[in-house]
């Protein structure tokens, strides 16, 4: 149940994000809708790995090595998945500045000059 | 060594280059150069080692193995894209340290870059393969905005489709881990996990989709042509050379696991890339955006290869000898087109850039010898034989399109900018001889070495990736058992006359000369039949055509390397011993002969048509030699036969076909112009006699040379043979037609030739001993004589400076040797005795009626009359009359001109007095193949139809000629000499040459009568087709709106469409 919660909730802030990316037009509000998509892939990871009703996956005196854990790899794998969508964020957000230092604007329509 | 080493190192110095650069920038340019060099040895050391017959490498990390740990593997193929895309990195980092940015934050994240790349080509893990794919693309991303202003809102777009591929590998990639419960890539597919489900087919389409994305899918990659466009050069090569293939080396790794569906929806993917980009590539003018869509185009061509040999359960060698070679030609001509023109400022000709240039763009076209060729080659034969003509036509227009632009691009990029001739030009008189426009790139080398201060040394970044490329060449041709001395001559002479291109250019004619000498020398005793009569008139008749190269004393560096090449393919192709060695030497005749003709001259748009025409032919030629197959050939009969004629109606320049045909002749150099006409025209009628009895016939097995030709003569195939023969007369009478109304002489001649060898194709089409027998026969007579007119005319244009026929005049007296010449070659053409133009009029006619082609034989009768006019007009025109003001002075044609005249009209002469000493051995070379139909008894020909005895037609026809003229010289008393104005009409002296000579619109008359039939509707035809498909190609452009919103838009879309043709929603 939990579980589904979590991937449900990822989903929808997938499509919230790709949304926003695809119809605000301000270079911050793009990049804010990457990163809530981002975050909802990560949501996703962490919901899938998830199993009701299991311990930690942390073996240690406390917890009967015969019960069920949850799945550790997903959760090793979203760590990595968040300081990579980190260092993109903060790239996207170093060329938001940039562009908008030489134009004055941060609104994609005005940075079409490549076109044909 | 342990692999990873390599991928600590570049990290470490990436890490360190902050420290380094505070000790100095040079130290820490060195450390950066250490690590890419680091990288490179080591990778070419673990393909040597591979090579060598090692076992693939096997990297567990973390002290576990596989699949509780990442592990790495390098086996043949990964060694081979790794060491390609190191010595990639490599020179790029040269280039962008030398040339572009050099700052600190450049340097890391190239490091960075080279460390994504290595890490997916090696590694086997599918998240670590998403680690990577990061990596290599936060080094693009920060590198494609250092290119300026707009090459950060380039940057920006291409991060957010980034971004959106990166989303949709992350939920493929752990929903995949769900259902499978691995990461490891070798045990998903161990554990097979394709095909089960909608929601794992979902998750194998998000990754599929993340991969396509990053390799740029049309129509959703408007982000990365724009980054394409105004990324610095350096990084455009990068972007199209070592990120994609790693990309896609990853691609392969994971493609084992999607279904056999969405894997042809994945090549699908990448075929309608490569067609729409190159159709959209058309019209592109900006460079770099026009390398870019070549690039995305040929990473979708090698997705397309990729998948089709997977379909196909095709096996490792196949795969990388076609995968492989289109990959690494393009990996390396394209990084090398990016760095070269990056490093070159201004446009214009300068010699070694522009060969680069030229070797880069032949490379991506596929042409032999590149790996490329003989990728496409297996390619094309997959798709035949399969029967897959959808794939097959998009893959050889998409290449047409690509050639089409590339050239263009060449011819613009390296022809130097019009500099005093351009109003000439403009006003209609560009035809003067000596008023080029601009500098010809590869003949006025002096006046162009001042021309490239700016660009000093920039050949050097062409140099390694285009020695790279031979070195492939050289493997690739061995692995298809191509590297023997008959396919690799023409391409070696080509590649040592371009070393020696220092040399005085008559010390390379000479060279020349001499190389097509031997190699008839050689050749003779190794052929027999027809083989060994056209071998003899290809080299033999070359090497006397070349010859009369050696009056110019300029370099020519691009018609010494070009013009033996050309030659010696003929003699390959006479040689050639496999359908592959058949193509390769037809290929290079018919691409040399533009080139040979075209290489450095001003006129660009028939050097476009003539490679469009001589490329497009050749892919027909493909689809023909590929279909055979050891159960027999993939096509029907008439589709051969049907795919062959046309391939050769369009080399010989039928009406329909001829587009190309009259300007390549006619601008080419007057010299090469006749090797064209004369010799190297003759290949495709060689070639149709040979496909019609030993080719084709052996595709089915046959062994009977005759069992085709019976069905084309007078069995069931009769019908095809007959509109061949139609197609021939219907060239011969509509160019004759066109060349009567010429004032330029060498349009005069070039549209000639189209009728000349409309004659011989209706001769050949009859199938039989008596046409074939008329055929080669007036081939032969046709070398005599376009070779004697085009040389003469080399002569008269060298001394009049003009090529139009009314500006010329009364040039018996200065040139009496060259009339002779010209007056023998009109003789022999127009057909009147007694040279041996009667004779095979004769033939044709003869040959013709027997076969009861009376209607064919009319048409050509009425066009061989025709013919006199443009013939009378030579003479006329140039010769009789009074000279012009402007050609006082002149003097006969240089010695190199008249010897081989001379020796063709010996030889003209000889077989008029004796036809037997060439008909014998045709009749003889023939009858190897059919029963013969026509003898010799004596010096008499004997058909069915009656006889010819040339020597006895001579021999009347010299004393009706020697008599009079005896009687008139004898009778003749106190002849006076006059002189050029003494002449009086209505009382008045004229002064001025025009005034008596009557030579501009000589055909005034004839043309209101027939002018009608002289609309240029083929010209028409194909300029409107070509216009329609650049517009076709400029309005799907219009989807590069240039907004990053409506690119990602596009993604989605993408997304979608693919999603539904992998039948997810099914």
């Amino acid at each position: 149940m939990t579980a589904s919660i979590i991937i449900a909730a990822g989903a929808l802030l997938i499509l919230i994000g790709l949304w926003g990316l695809l119809t605000r037009s301000n270079l911050i509000k793009m990049i804010l809708g990457f990163t809530i998509m981002d975050t909802g892939t990560h949501l996703l990871i962490v919901g899938l790995g998830y199993r009701d009703g299991a311990a930690a996956p942390i073996i240690d005196g406390s917890i009967p090595a015969t019960s069920a854990f949850v799945d550790p790899v997903p959760s090793a794998l979203v760590l990595t998945a968040i300081v990579i969508g980190l260092a993109v964020t903060a790239l996207m957000l170093a060329y938001a500045v940039r562009l908008h230092a030489s134009r004055g604007s941060a609104v994609i329509d005005h940075f079409k000059e490549n076109a044909l | 060594m342990n692999p990873l080493l390599t991928l600590a190192v570049l990290l470490g110095i990436a890490f360190i280059m902050p420290l380094l650069e505070r000790a100095g920038r040079s130290l820490a340019r060195l450390f950066f150069i250490g690590a890419l060099g680091f990288l490179a040895v080591y990778s070419v050391m673990t393909l040597v080692e591979l090579a060598m017959g090692a076992p693939a490498v096997e990297v567990a990390t973390a002290g576990f193995k596989p699949p509780m740990s990442i592990n790495f593997r390098i086996g043949l193929s990964e060694a081979v894209v790794w060491s390609a895309s190191a010595l990639v990195l490599l020179i790029g980092g040269f280039y962008m340290t030398m040339r572009e940015n050099d700052g600190m934050y450049d340097r890391m994240l190239f490091l960075i870059l080279a460390l994504g790349v290595t890490g997916l080509i090696l590694t086997r893990d599918l998240f670590n393969v998403f680690v990577f794919l990061e990596l290599a693309s936060l080094g693009v991303y920060g590198l494609i905005g250092r290119g300026g202003d707009r090459s950060l809102q380039a940057g920006f777009k291409y991060m957010i489709a980034g971004g959106m591929a990166s989303v949709m590998f992350l939920i493929g990639t752990v929903f995949i881990y769900r259902f499978t419960g691995t990461l490891n890539i070798d045990q998903m597919i161990e554990q097979g996990v394709s095909g089960t489900g909608p929601a794992l087919v979902s998750a194998l389409l998000f990754l599929s989709l993340a991969f396509l994305v990053e390799l740029k899918p049309f129509p959703a990659n408007g982000w990365a042509l724009d980054a394409y466009e105004s990324a610095p050069s350096g990084m455009g090569a990068m972007l199209s050379s070592a990120q994609a293939a790693a990309v896609f080396m990853a691609f392969t790794k994971v493609s084992p696991l999607m279904g056999s569906r969405l894997l042809s929806v994945v090549g699908g993917v990448g075929m309608v890339t490569f067609f729409f980009v190159n159709l959209m590539g058309l019209r592109q003018k900006d460079e770099k955006r026009m390398f870019g869509y070549s690039s995305i185009g040929q990473v979708g061509l090698v997705l397309f290869a990729w998948t089709t040999a997977s379909a196909i359960g095709l096996d490792e060698r196949t795969t990388m000898l076609i995968v492989g070679g289109l990959l690494l030609t393009h990996l390396f001509s394209k990084a090398g087109l990016f760095w070269l023109t990056g490093a070159l400022k201004e446009n214009g000709g300068r010699i070694l850039p522009a060969a680069f240039a030229g070797i880069f763009v032949t490379a991506l076209l596929a042409l032999p010898p590149f790996p490329s060729f003989y990728a496409k080659w297996q390619l094309v034969r997959i798709l035949v034989t399969g029967g897959a003509w959808l794939p097959l036509t998009a893959l050889f227009l998409g290449s047409l399109f690509e050639a089409g632009y590339l050239f263009s691009w060449l011819t613009r990029r390296f022809k130097a900018a019009p500099a005093d001739g351009g109003a000439d030009a403009a006003n209609g008189d560009s035809l003067v001889v000596g008023k080029r426009l601009g500098p010809d790139i590869l003949t006025d080398a002096p006046a162009l070495a001042s021309a490239a201060d700016g660009s000093r040394g920039a050949f050097l970044w062409g140099l390694v990736p285009a020695l790279m490329l031979a070195g492939l060449s050289a493997a690739w041709s061995f692995f298809q058992g191509m590297l023997t001395p008959v396919v690799m001559a023409p391409f070696a002479i080509a590649v040592l006359m371009l070393i020696l291109g220092f040399l005085p250019g008559r010390i390379r004619g000479i060279l020349a000369v001499a190389a097509a000498a031997a190699a008839a020398w050689w050749l003779w005793p190794r052929t027999d039949g027809i083989d060994r009569l056209f071998g003899m008139l290809f080299l033999g008749g070359g090497a006397l055509i070349l010859f009369a190269g050696l009056y110019r004393r300029d370099r020519r560096i691009g018609y010494w390397a070009f013009a033996p090449m050309t030659v010696l393919a003929l003699g390959s192709l006479v040689l050639a011993d496999s359908m592959m060695s058949l193509f390769i030497a037809w290929e290079v005749m018919s691409v040399g002969m533009v080139l040979a003709g075209m290489v450095g001259r001003r006129s660009t748009g028939p050097t476009r048509i003539g490679i469009l025409f001589a490329l497009g032919g050749g892919y027909l030629l493909m689809t023909v030699l590929t279909a055979a197959t050891n159960a027999g050939p993939a096509l029907g009969l008439p589709v051969i036969l049907i795919l062959m004629a046309l391939t050769l109606l369009a080399k010989t320049g039928s009406l329909g076909l001829h587009v190309w045909l009259p300007g390549s002749y006619a601008e080419a150099d007057d010299d090469a112009s006749a090797l064209l006409s004369a010799v190297v025209g003759k290949g495709a009628i060689w070639a149709m006699m040979i496909f019609t009895v030993r080719v084709i016939p052996g595709m089915f097995g046959v062994a009977d040379p005759a069992l085709l030709t019976d069905m084309l003569s007078t069995g069931g195939l009769n019908v095809l043979a007959n509109i061949l023969g139609w197609a021939g007369a219907a060239t011969a009478l509509g160019a004759t037609l066109v060349a009567v109304f010429q004032e330029d002489i060498k349009y005069t001649l070039a549209w000639s030739s189209i009728g000349q060898i409309g004659y011989i194709i209706l001769a050949l089409s009859l199938f039989n001993h008596f046409g074939w027998t008329t055929a080669i026969y007036l081939s032969v007579n046709h070398f005599l004589f376009k070779g004697m007119l085009f040389l003469a005319m080399a002569g008269v244009i060298l001394r009049v400076k003009t090529r139009l026929m009314y500006k010329m005049g009364g040039l018996i007296r200065p040139m009496p040797i060259t009339f002779i010449s010209v007056l023998m070659a009109i003789i022999a053409l127009s057909g009147v005795p007694p040279l041996a133009g009667f004779g095979s009029k004769w033939l044709v006619y003869s040959s013709l009626i027997e076969s009861g082609r009376i209607i064919q034989a009319a048409v050509v009768m009425f066009s061989s009359g025709f013919a006199f006019l443009y013939l009378f007009r030579l003479i006329h025109t140039i010769f009789l009359g009074q000279r012009k003001d402007d050609s006082a002075g002149i003097k006969e044609a240089p010695f190199w001109l008249i010897l081989p005249q001379v020796i063709l009209m010996a030889a003209l002469m000889a077989i008029s007095s004796f036809p037997t000493i060439i008909l014998q051995p045709i009749i003889d070379a023939v009858a190897l193949y059919m029963p013969p139909s026509i003898a010799f008894e004596g010096s008499t020909l004997i058909s069915a139809l009656g006889y010819w005895d040339g020597s006895w037609v001579m021999y009347v026809t010299m004393g009706v000629f020697m008599l009079p003229l005896i009687i008139l010289l004898a009778g003749m008393r106190r002849p006076q000499k006059v002189k050029q104005f003494n002449i009086v009409f209505a009382a008045e002296r004229p002064h001025r040459p025009e005034t008596t000579h009557y030579a501009h619109n000589f055909f005034a008359p004839v043309r209101k009568a027939l002018g009608f039939m002289l609309k240029p509707v083929g010209r028409r035809f194909w300029e409107g087709f070509a216009g329609g498909v650049e517009a076709v190609g400029s309005s799907f452009r219009r989807l590069y709106t240039g907004n990053g919103q409506t690119y990602a838009l596009h993604i989605v879309l993408f997304a979608m469409a693919v999603a539904l043709f992998a039948g997810v929603f099914a």
